[in-house]
């Protein structure tokens, strides 16, 4: 690991993650009915938390980018340092959101108003695999069609030929949708176990992550530093 | 990108392919989007689909090469957009044929009927078939066919109850045809006399009968035709009233032969009545709910239709419980009661752990579909479609057992409302909380979903039976199932009740008669079903004086299922109607009344009545004389019989005493029959026939019952010889010697 590294892209962004952080966190506590494994409100909380991840720790502004580039490392490890990072900060946001839900906190806030409590308390763990799923894979297109754009250096387009590339990336946000299609279609209602996620939804998953991730590798390898 | 730049290109497209290939897969699959169900609606709108079938097919592929070859992603995007424009252009156009598909017997308790129309099988009950199938297997007929079997009665002109009184072998009816005329041809299909269906007959073609292992089946015309559902293809559910005329007597005999086996059945019974069971069951049940000595025999037939020992192991009931859900998957329905309910329960009792994992399970198949309910006051008939029919009878043990491992699983799952029936029959705090406070959030609910959310949550208290909640359940239908709309729920809900009720327990009758939501006529409906020590003083406040017509529904309805409890109004009934200023037609029903409500109260006026002597006595006696009855508990008449003097009272006595039907009435028939009178003598003779061809009837019975359990006769050998009848032209007339040829 490399601390420096890390430390910068830490620095870059630890503001807006602790902020979600604390937004998921409220709402995960003060939600008024039961959490379930199609709660939009999470679903859309990971694919933010997935973009805003990828979007900033691979991203280097201006003249960072030759610097970072220019370090005594190589370019793999400088991937997977980040890589690694943007995995463990989505994990710790899971770890955050079990405790509050395996600690009884929602038990002790709503078991005056809400009937369901505590008899459900272990089964709204299940929103843990949908914000889970969403955020990974919204990581990993992300991070994948950033690093495709650097590598085929659409970013030095000409400002009409943008437009479609924005087009196409928000195709990608469609597209991705319809990946989730799937996985939503997969998972039961209200289950906790990941056995109930359909084979194929999970044969999708798992290729996306490798490919998605084994392309960026090799993006990374052959990005083009201007001086 | 540099020229320079070794990155490979294909490794890029190829992963822009997996990113996008559920997209992909979504255009190809997709029920509704995507181009396999599109292509099926395109074709079936005409040739002129065609160009555009090739150009969807060749966009798709193309999009495809262009992704992986040059990595653009403008094909998907293209192909979105020309799918979703013919998905609407598919939608919104109103070209092409509807399609018609028929349904039959999908919601009855009975399956697996025969349907043959114009003499061809084409399968069994629950029957579905296209019309274009149908069209082709099944030729016209141009003359109406032989009837085998024919049931007709005129009805009263003033019968509103249409087509009911006429049942046939073949029936006519073509289906598809009445569907599709629009508006349907009322003049053809909704005839009410007997007459103006015989002048339709000779124009109609297609011709139906009903067989269940081998017995027939009559069928009136009332609901041979259907409710169809809309858009392309039109499902016509059709649940025609097949009625097997052997049925009764077959039952009889596998009764009395039960009776004379002290109620044991032996296994070439079983092995019978299980041959047979579609058509007995039903009967039988609601035999065996009326009559304890008949309990041990329907659980050894739940037994031996599913191998259950008496003390089953725990794998056993997994056999049985697996066996019961391959079943309801084949026939994609669940009656309530029927051999595999009863036999979920017994085994659920048992070991109840398979129950929960297949229900467990069940939960894991895909939503959606279609569901549907029918029931009667006796059974229930519940419908999923795919897979989620495996379900059915799992909820119904659920529901039954209760098993606590379930429970937090299923408050988890009530969040959208689902499955509060079953938690609110879990006898536990949380379950009052949890039904109270999705009580309270319908009652809260404004906007247009308020009238559905207060119809399903009448419905719903009508499944609850949960002492802890009658209360709660109680005030929420008496304050919001209010109207119309909340009708079926309301009477759903007291019927529930009624059937559940405890006997001596007066607490439902006063419910009803304060705070139902129900009017007057209704009310007095339920509360004289209620046997309980508050029934007549309800009743008598309900019924206004000189309202006749509440009275006589009161009296019908008793004619019909006796209550103990309304001894003294079934009393001031007869006064009135015996009475100079009563109308008097009401006094036979009330006769029947009274021989089956045998009640001191009921004794004491009979004898006070016969004490009078003079008219009343022979009234009494007259009425007597001529109803039919056969009741035991009447034998307390006999001595009074034996004390009779006048000539008139004693000849009119002498031809009730078959009817008592005891040694001491048969003892004094003798001793009348060697009587000085010979009218009386006469009379005691034909009494003393009576019991002969009784004893006759009974050996014939019991060689019949012999019979039939070792297969010597078939069950429609047992009903009487009739002619056929046939077509004369104009209408049926039973077949002579002279019109045969």
């Amino acid at each position: 690991m490399v601390w420096e590294l890390i430390k910068l892209d830490l620095r870059k962004v630890l503001t807006g993650y602790i902020t979600f952080v604390l937004v998921i966190s409220a709402y995960i506590l003060f939600r008024q009915r039961p959490l379930e494994s199609t709660d939009t409100i999470v679903i859309a909380a990971g694919l933010l938390q997935g973009l805003y991840l990828a979007w900033r720790i691979f991203k280097d502004p201006g003249s960072t980018q030759s610097f970072i580039f220019s370090r005594p490392f190589s370019r793999n490890r400088l991937f997977w340092n980040r890589w690694g990072l943007g995995i463990t900060l989505q994990m710790v946001t899971l770890l955050i959101v079990l405790i509050l839900i395996a600690s009884g906190a929602r038990d002790f806030i709503h078991k005056s108003n809400l009937p369901y409590y505590p008899m459900v308390q272990w089964y709204e763990l299940s929103v843990l695999w949908p914000l889970a799923i969403v955020s990974l894979a919204a990581f990993q297109i992300q991070m994948f069609l950033m690093l495709r754009a650097r590598t085929l250096q659409t970013a030095a387009l000409p400002k009409w030929r943008k437009v479609p590339t924005y087009a196409i990336i928000c195709f990608f946000a469609f597209a991705f949708s319809g990946g989730f299609h799937l996985v939503v279609r997969a998972v039961s209602d209200g289950f906790v176990a990941p056995i109930y996620l359909g084979k194929a939804a999970l044969f999708y998953m798992f290729t996306l992550t490798v490919l998605t991730t084994l392309t960026s590798v090799r993006c990374y390898r052959h990005i083009e530093i201007e001086a | 990108m540099n020229r320079d730049n070794p990155i490979s290109r294909k490794l890029l497209n190829v992963t822009l392919f997996v990113l996008l290939s559920p997209l992909y897969a979504v255009f190809l699959f997709d029920s509704g989007f995507g181009v396999i169900g599109m292509l099926g609606r395109l074709v079936s709108e005409g040739a002129f689909a065609f160009p555009l079938v090739y150009l969807l097919l060749l966009g798709y592929i193309a999009s495809v090469i262009w992704l992986l070859w040059r990595g653009k992603v403008l094909g998907p995007l293209v192909i979105l957009f020309v799918m979703m424009l013919l998905q609407s252009f598919s939608t919104v156009s109103g070209i092409g044929e509807k399609r018609y598909e028929l349904q039959i017997g999908a919601g009855q308790p009975m399956l697996g009927i025969d349907v043959y129309c114009n003499g061809i099988n084409l399968g069994q009950t629950p029957l579905r078939i296209s019309e274009a199938e149908f069209r082709k297997k099944v030729t016209p007929w141009q003359t109406p066919p032989k009837q085998t079997r024919l049931s007709i009665e005129e009805p009263s002109p003033d019968d509103i109850d249409r087509f009911t009184k006429a049942k046939y072998f073949y029936t006519p009816q073509d289906i598809f045809e009445m569907h599709k005329a629009w508006p349907p041809n009322r003049h053809r299909y909704f005839k009410s006399r007997n007459k103006d269906i015989f002048e339709e007959m000779s124009s109609s073609q297609y011709w139906w009968h009903f067989e269940k292992d081998g017995c027939l089946g009559l069928t009136s015309l009332s609901n041979f035709s259907g409710g169809a559902g809309g858009g392309r293809t039109i499902t016509i559910d059709v649940n025609p009233n097949i009625e097997f005329p052997s049925a009764i007597r077959h039952l009889g005999l596998l009764v009395h032969h039960l009776a004379n086996s002290d109620y044991q059945p032996s296994p070439q019974w079983l092995e019978h009545f299980l041959k047979y069971k579609g058509l007995l069951f039903m009967e039988f049940y609601k035999q065996a709910k009326g009559d304890e000595k008949l309990q041990p025999a329907l659980r050894a037939l739940v037994r031996a239709e599913f191998g259950i020992p008496e003390e089953p192991s725990e794998r056993d009931c997994t056999r049985v419980v697996d066996e019961i859900l391959d079943r309801i998957e084949k026939v994609g329905c669940f009656a309530v009661p029927s051999l595999e309910s009863l036999a979920i329960e017994l085994v659920g009792q048992d070991h109840y752990r398979p129950i929960v994992d297949r229900f467990l399970e069940s939960l894991r198949a895909p939503g959606g579909g279609s569901s549907g309910t029918r029931s009667s006051d006796i059974w229930t008939t519940y419908r999923r479609s795919g897979k989620r029919v495996r379900q059915l009878p799992l909820e119904y043990a659920v529901r039954k057992l209760c098993p606590d491992e379930l429970y937090n699983r299923l408050v988890y799952m009530s969040r959208k409302g689902a499955y509060l029936d079953i938690i609110g029959n879990y006898q536990r705090e949380e379950s009052v909380q949890l039904i109270t406070y999705h009580l309270r959030q319908v009652e809260g609910q404004g906007g247009r979903f308020r009238r559905s959310g207060m119809m399903q949550a009448t419905r719903l208290c009508a499944k609850i039976h949960n002492p802890e909640l009658e209360e709660i359940l109680r005030n929420f239908i008496h304050n919001n199932a209010i109207g119309r709309d909340n009708e079926f729920g309301v009477r759903e809900f007291i019927q529930s009740r009624i059937n559940t009720a405890d006997p001596n327990s007066s607490d439902m009758a006063s419910w009803i008669f304060h705070w139902a939501p129900l009017n007057d006529r209704e009310k007095l409906e339920y509360i004289s079903k209620l046997n309980t020590s508050q029934t007549h003083h309800y009743l008598s406040m309900l019924l206004p004086r000189g309202n006749q017509s509440l009275r006589e529904d009161v009296i019908s309805q008793l004619s019909r299922k006796p209550n103990p409890s309304l001894d003294q109004f079934i009393i001031d009934s007869y006064k009135w109607y015996n009475s100079p200023q009563g109308p008097g037609y009401y006094l036979a029903n009330l006769t029947d009344i009274i021989v089956n409500t045998n009640t001191p109260a009921i004794r004491r006026f009979l004898t006070d009545l016969w004490n009078k002597a003079g008219k009343d006595r022979k009234t009494l006696l007259g009425h007597l004389q001529h109803r039919q009855w056969r009741a035991p508990n009447m034998n307390w008449l006999t001595p009074l019989f034996a004390e009779l003097t006048g000539k008139d009272e004693r000849l009119m006595a002498a031809k009730i005493l078959s009817k008592i039907d005891t040694d001491d009435a048969w003892q004094l028939a003798e001793k009348w029959a060697g009587d000085t009178d010979p009218d009386i003598a006469a009379a005691a003779r034909q009494q003393l026939d009576i019991r002969r061809n009784r004893l006759e009837d009974e050996q014939q019975f019991i060689r019949q019952a012999n019979d039939l359990i070792a297969e010597k006769i078939k069950p429609d050998e047992l009903l009487a010889p009739q002619p056929a009848y046939i077509w004369n032209g104009k209408k049926y007339v039973p077949q002579t010697q002279d019109n045969k040829k």
